[in-house]
């Protein structure tokens, strides 16, 4: 759901937000009784939320009404009966991801669900597995936003987060990040030092303006090294200070997109830049951050001066931009 | 190269070395090596060779324990020693002995079900156990947390920490990346492994397999339309050997 979207409430949906699982449970168990057919068709409301048919999954079961519903919500309890006696049944061959209808349960189930979580621990599983699915399999990057605001609820729940922070970074989208420095000048000091970790930064400082100009900082970055962002394969699951996304240098320094999953180039590289490159990872380590934070400055702010400068002799290049950066030319 | 306290050492000159083979054979790797392996005394060499020992012997060990493996989801762990925590790790119960809770997991196994990476932080306290002894180890370690690289007692820090190194040992942690992995087996986008020496990794529940071994059962959790194969990252986890040496030293 992308923000602002309006979502109507249905009256289950209303019953459970006042009233708690409980007085819904009972409540459903009444219409049930009474009226198979309004119950069927309150499920079926528009203004359900995955949580509420979650909640009732037991009620729909015992019932046997589940073929009653429609097709999103029989999708929806299919993946979840799936995730809870084994989420290897989803692998490939378990259900067909190619269905319009399992690709809209499953977003349906992490846009209306994200807001429940910690319903319990299977459910939690459930909204985690969506989000990789989401991400991984349908590309589907628009969850991101609210992906990020779930990580840094649950995270603020000390629960377990490494499978939504996995299934973020599966999105393999640099402009993402952003999402997460927006946490950097959170109050909350367990926001920041979350934001911190994901982002790779030193831990920020407890005012509120040292986080602020923290923030600005790595948006700056950002903007600077997007274009030439890679995804390293580390990940929480290898290492207790990953750096998720690394700069290619050298990229950079011709100036050249990469992709963020594959750090080749997005267009193939000419003669002439396959000669710079290989001048340049000559050149000694510090050299090489110098010469390509140089060149993206240079080539944006003067095409025609870059044009100049990155043909000329590697070591001529150097001591241009060890000069310039060292008066702030640039 | 092996350097103590700033001389160049030749293996065949130090006394003390366990005749066992892997003590050995970590030695004339270092020794052989380009990179200065620097030592302050001849016993701080030993003690890492004896670490480094001690952790693979501690990782064929756990390999036979009958421990399973789970998401952290659905970990489990002995109530009588450990609190199992809202992230699916193992905290040591208030009162418990460190020493007796990780003896647990190797003689209960069957008791607990974790991921792989906090079988590796199992392995290492296991192996701290056997070169420092109970006693020492309870005291160094009175506070335990497994669950992967996070919570980690200071002393432990560097394990979770992946560097480049231009010689892989015994007793180094790895990782094997399995870039495109299925979405709903998040727990297989890799597998941390302890280094066994001899080309072979030791692995929670893929057990103890040649790199192209552990690469080929990684591939067969991928989604469809994969395009990268599972692959050994260039880096380790490597403890602070000297930091732990010091803590054994003074206490």
């Amino acid at each position: 759901m992308t923000p602002g979207t309006y979502r109507p409430i249905g009256p289950l949906e209303r019953l459970r937000r006042t009233g708690g699982t409980g007085m819904l449970k009972n409540r459903f168990a009444g219409m049930l009784r009474r009226r198979k057919s309004d119950a069927v068709r309150m499920l079926n409301d528009e203004g359900l939320s995955f949580g509420t048919l979650y909640a009732l999954r037991p009620e729909i079961e015992k019932a046997g009404i589940a073929g009653e519903l429609s097709e999103k919500n029989r999708a929806a309890l299919e993946i979840c009966g799936k995730i809870a006696q084994d989420p290897k049944l989803l692998a490939s061959g378990g259900i067909d991801y190619g269905d319009q209808t399992v690709h809209s349960a499953f977003l349906w189930m992490f846009q209306t669900g994200a807001r429940d979580d910690g319903l319990g621990e299977a459910y939690d599983e459930a909204l985690d597995l969506c989000a990789s699915v989401l991400l991984r399999r349908y590309r589907e990057t628009a969850i991101l936003p609210e992906l990020v605001d779930l990580i840094f609820r649950r995270n603020r729940k000390r629960g377990y987060l490494h499978d939504l922070i996995w299934a973020f970074f599966e999105s393999r989208d640099p402009g993402a990040l952003r999402y997460i420095a927006k946490y950097l000048r959170s109050e909350n000091a367990r926001d920041t030092e979350l934001a911190c970790l994901l982002l790779h930064l030193p831990r920020a400082g407890s005012s509120m303006r040292e986080k602020a100009n923290l923030y600005r900082s790595y948006l700056n970055w950002l903007d600077e090294n997007k274009p030439f962002l890679y995804f390293t394969g580390e990940s929480l699951q290898s290492s207790n200070q990953p750096e998720i996304c690394g700069v290619d240098l050298g990229a950079k320094y011709l100036c050249k997109n990469i992709s963020p999953r594959s750090r080749r180039p997005a267009d193939p590289l000419t003669q002439q830049e396959q000669e710079s490159l290989s001048c340049f990872a000559r050149t000694k380590e510090p050299d090489r951050a110098i010469l390509s934070s140089y060149s993206r400055r240079l080539h944006d702010k003067d095409p025609a001066r870059w044009e100049q400068w990155i043909h000329s002799p590697v070591e001529k290049q150097i001591e241009t931009a060890k000069g310039e950066t060292g008066r702030r030319a640039l | 190269m092996i350097e103590i306290a700033g001389k160049p050492v030749r293996p065949e000159s130090l006394s003390g070395v366990p005749d066992s083979g892997l003590e050995k054979q970590i030695l004339a790797a270092m020794a052989a090596d380009s990179t200065a392996f620097r030592y302050g005394t001849q016993a701080e060499l030993l003690f890492e060779l004896s670490l480094r020992a001690q952790t693979v012997a501690a990782a064929r060990e756990l390999d036979r324990s009958g421990m399973r493996f789970a998401t952290f989801r659905r970990s489990k762990c002995n109530p009588a020693f450990w609190n199992r925590t809202n992230e699916g790790g193992f905290r040591l119960k208030p009162g418990a002995s460190p020493s007796a809770a990780i003896l647990d997991i190797y003689r209960n196994g069957r008791s607990y079900a974790t991921e792989c990476a906090t079988a590796m932080v199992i392995v290492y306290y296991r192996a701290l156990l056997a070169v420092f002894g109970e006693q020492k180890f309870n005291r160094v370690f009175p506070r335990i947390e497994l669950m992967n690289w996070h919570h980690l007692d200071r002393l432990l820090r560097e394990i979770g920490l992946m560097n480049r190194f231009s010689l892989y040992l015994p007793g180094d942690r790895r990782y094997f990346a399995n870039p495109d992995v299925d979405p709903v087996t998040p727990e297989l986008q890799g597998e941390n492994v302890i280094e066994m020496g001899g080309g072979l990794y030791y692995g929670h529940d893929i057990g103890i397999r040649t790199a192209d071994q552990i690469i080929k059962a990684l591939n067969q959790s991928r989604i469809e339309d994969a395009d990268d194969s599972a692959y050994l990252m260039d880096s380790a986890g490597r403890p602070d050997f000297g930091k732990l040496y010091r803590a054994f030293q003074q206490n």
